[in-house]
């Protein structure tokens, strides 16, 4: 460089990365072996075999949420209000971390009608919303791919 | 070091695969360091082709079009374009990037075949391989699943065991599958065309373990010497394939059946250079027959084989071309602690990473290049990136530079101050800057690109130290002149820097120039 010859403008050429910049990356390579854990991991394994008979005995039906709303004192219930087409019934279902009420609220679902009754927080629970638990423990509905008349035998 | 000195230089970067896009494994392995030697010798002033390009053949490029419902042109089209933007992205100065689907290399590769055809190089062979009676087929390596013979993994393919790393022939597959129908495979008779690499070794030999054992790289003459050595000896490797997906064999009975994807890769690299040649106006072949050319191929060391033994046997079957000079393949690189893998989603891709950090390709060069995998695997970890950024990038160079132009802009109005008398600082600063040049050029013409950049940072490092000293920031409130010697030799010190970092940060080096005009 001469003497007499202009320099460059100063400016900063490297900038510093922060913490949370890198801690960010970290976390996406981690996020990406967490959903290769979930891929790898086998289904549950098959229960017993079981008869016709027993499985006759569960009376399955499809119903229709009519109301659905939080029970106050807890996390993980909701109460519902279903038309098993025989009647309209309450049910306590756990599944308030998945769903909100109003999210439920017209839906049709799967239902064991038969089950005996059993008293939660006071209330009388008749029955039992079925769902699927995904690998990560996530719950999906199971619903008719298109409405049925509500009490619908599933067989 | 050879004694020879060559007139030009043709470079070449393994091929990447079209299946998938980029990650930082390999631009480390072996696309920065091409770059920074090829950046290295244009501004030495060398005469250099740089070529690469897609490899759009073989057989995971069909198990993907078919898994996701496309043809396979539909897949390579895709990967190629996502790679070259990467390549442009990350300023890889290829002189020519092809792909192997082009239909001049359809032609060198055919005609590569035909000639080693002709001169009686190859066996034909019928072996019994593995049909798929359902869809008609025959199976190549990784159309068959089975469970590995070794460890018992259930989804093992045809030619390798992806749990144990144990290489497989598909008959060894316990209740093998085939991929395309899920049916069991039978055996069924097919031909095929060998090269006998027994009839090369003693050429192998003399060519590598002679000719080379004091340039190449420790890995690569280890990996080489264990083909060359085992005990028994190198086996005649089948340079065909019954699939459809492919350059056609060109030869009577080759109906149906495609050359071997490392039978046509490499000479992708004459195919790519012949292309460049069209397009520019050059004659392509000094860059593949003078003697005077030096040919150096950048590999990770997955492909040493391909490049040090197969390629060279056909080089030196056809007659015709020279040998490569230097096949400098790095090791791998692991990301935290784990092997990068793309089904895993096991990597930084290259996209992503500009996404997150726009503006910082040279950053990561740099940190593939200070933490290269060039004698063993290393591991990429996002701290030791953060604290090569900090640390030394923005704490060292940057910090250094940005001093001095601060200060000149500050005492001499943006101007080189003229120097007075130099003391024995400044003789001494300038006698070791004098000896970084060949240093650093050495190490480059070694491959140690490391050390290359170790030797870039000392050289700011100095610069640094001799501000600290020198504190031109209190000579200024007593002694003008003294103030004015500093800055001129700091200053000398940058533009020095700026040349030397060129090779390593190009996006840096053009930054710097655009300000100074």
């Amino acid at each position: 460089m001469a003497a007499g010859s202009p320099v460059q403008q100063p400016g900063l050429l490297f900038e510093k990365i922060e913490d949370k910049v890198v801690e960010a990356q970290v976390q996406r390579l981690l996020d990406a072996k967490k959903a290769n854990a979930l891929q790898e991991q086998p289904a549950a394994p098959m229960k017993e075999i079981t008869s016709f008979e027993a499985f006759s005995q569960m009376d399955l039906r499809v119903v229709t949420v009519l109301r659905a709303e939080k029970m106050l004192k807890s996390k993980k219930l909701l109460k519902l209000q279903v038309d098993t087409g025989l009647g309209d019934r309450t049910v306590l279902s756990g599944v308030a971390e998945h769903f909100s009420a109003e999210e439920l609220v017209g839906r049709q679902v799967v239902m064991l009608l038969n089950l005996a009754p059993r008293k939660m927080m006071g209330i009388d629970s008749e029955g039992m919303i079925l769902m699927a638990e995904d690998k990560d423990g996530t719950l999906r509905l199971l619903q008719p791919h298109e409405a049925v008349a509500p009490g619908a035998v599933i067989s | 070091m050879s004694e020879k000195t060559f007139k030009r230089y043709t470079i070449t970067s393994a091929l990447p695969y079209a299946n998938g896009p980029l990650h930082i494994g390999h631009l480390a392995g072996c696309y920065v360091p091409a770059d920074t030697y090829a950046r290295y010798l244009r501004l030495r002033g060398r005469d250099v082709a740089f070529v690469c390009g897609s490899d759009e053949h073989g057989v995971a490029i069909t198990i993907k079009a078919r898994k996701e419902g496309i043809s396979p042109q539909e897949v390579v089209d895709r990967y190629h374009a996502l790679m070259q933007e990467s390549f442009r992205d990350f300023g890889i100065s290829f002189d020519h990037y092809s792909r192997t689907s082009a239909a001049i290399h359809h032609e060198t590769a055919s005609d590569f075949f035909r000639d080693l055809y002709e001169k009686d190089a190859f066996i034909e062979r019928s072996t019994e391989q593995y049909f798929d009676p359902e869809v008609g087929q025959f199976l190549a390596d990784r159309y068959i699943e089975g469970t590995c013979p070794k460890c018992g993994y259930a989804h093992a393919y045809g030619d390798q065991c992806e749990k144990c790393g144990s290489s497989l022939s598909p008959e060894e597959l316990i209740e093998p599958k085939s991929k395309l129908s899920g049916s069991t495979p039978v055996l069924k008779e097919t031909k095929h065309w060998f090269l006998d690499l027994a009839n090369y070794t003693e050429f192998l030999k003399d060519y590598i373990l002679g000719s080379h054992a004091h340039d190449w790289k420790n890995n690569v003459l280890g990996q080489c010497r264990s083909w060359l050595e085992a005990g028994d000896g190198l086996q005649a490797r089948s340079m065909t394939r019954d699939m459809d997906w492919g350059i056609p064999v060109p030869v009577p009975g080759g109906e149906g059946k495609v050359l071997y994807v490392w039978f046509d890769a490499p000479i992708g690299y004459i195919s790519a250079t012949k292309e460049w040649a069209a397009l520019s106006g050059k004659d392509w072949e000094p860059y593949w027959k003078e003697e005077d050319t030096k040919l150096v191929h950048f590999i990770g060391k997955d492909n040493i084989v391909f490049h040090c033994i197969i390629f060279p046997a056909i080089l030196k079957t056809h007659g015709a071309y020279i040998l490569p000079d230097n096949v400098p393949a790095n090791e791998f690189l692991n990301l935290e602690g784990e092997k990068i893998s793309t089904s895993r989603n096991w990597a930084v891709w290259l996209h992503e990473y500009l996404a997150d950090f726009p503006g910082k390709q040279d950053v990561l060069r740099y940190v593939l290049t200070a933490n290269a995998p060039e004698t063993k695997d290393n591991d990429f970890t996002w701290k030791d990136f953060q604290t090569r950024n900090n640390a030394e990038l923005v704490a060292i160079f940057g910090n250094f530079v940005n001093r001095a132009l601060v200060l000149t802009d500050k005492y001499f109005e943006g101007r080189v101050p003229e120097a007075g008398t130099f003391g024995p600082m400044e003789e001494e600063l300038l006698a070791q800057m004098a000896a970084f040049p060949e240093k650093i050029a050495a190490s480059i013409e070694r491959y140690r690109f490391r050390e290359a950049l170790s030797y870039v940072m000392d050289f700011a490092r100095m610069g640094n130290k001799y501000l600290a000293e020198t504190e031109p920031w209190k000579t200024i409130k007593t002694d003008q002149e003294r103030t004015a010697t500093i800055l001129h030799v700091a200053l000398q010190v940058v533009a020095g820097l700026s040349v030397l970092a060129k090779p390593f940060l190009p996006f840096t080096a053009a930054r710097s120039r655009k300000r100074s005009g």
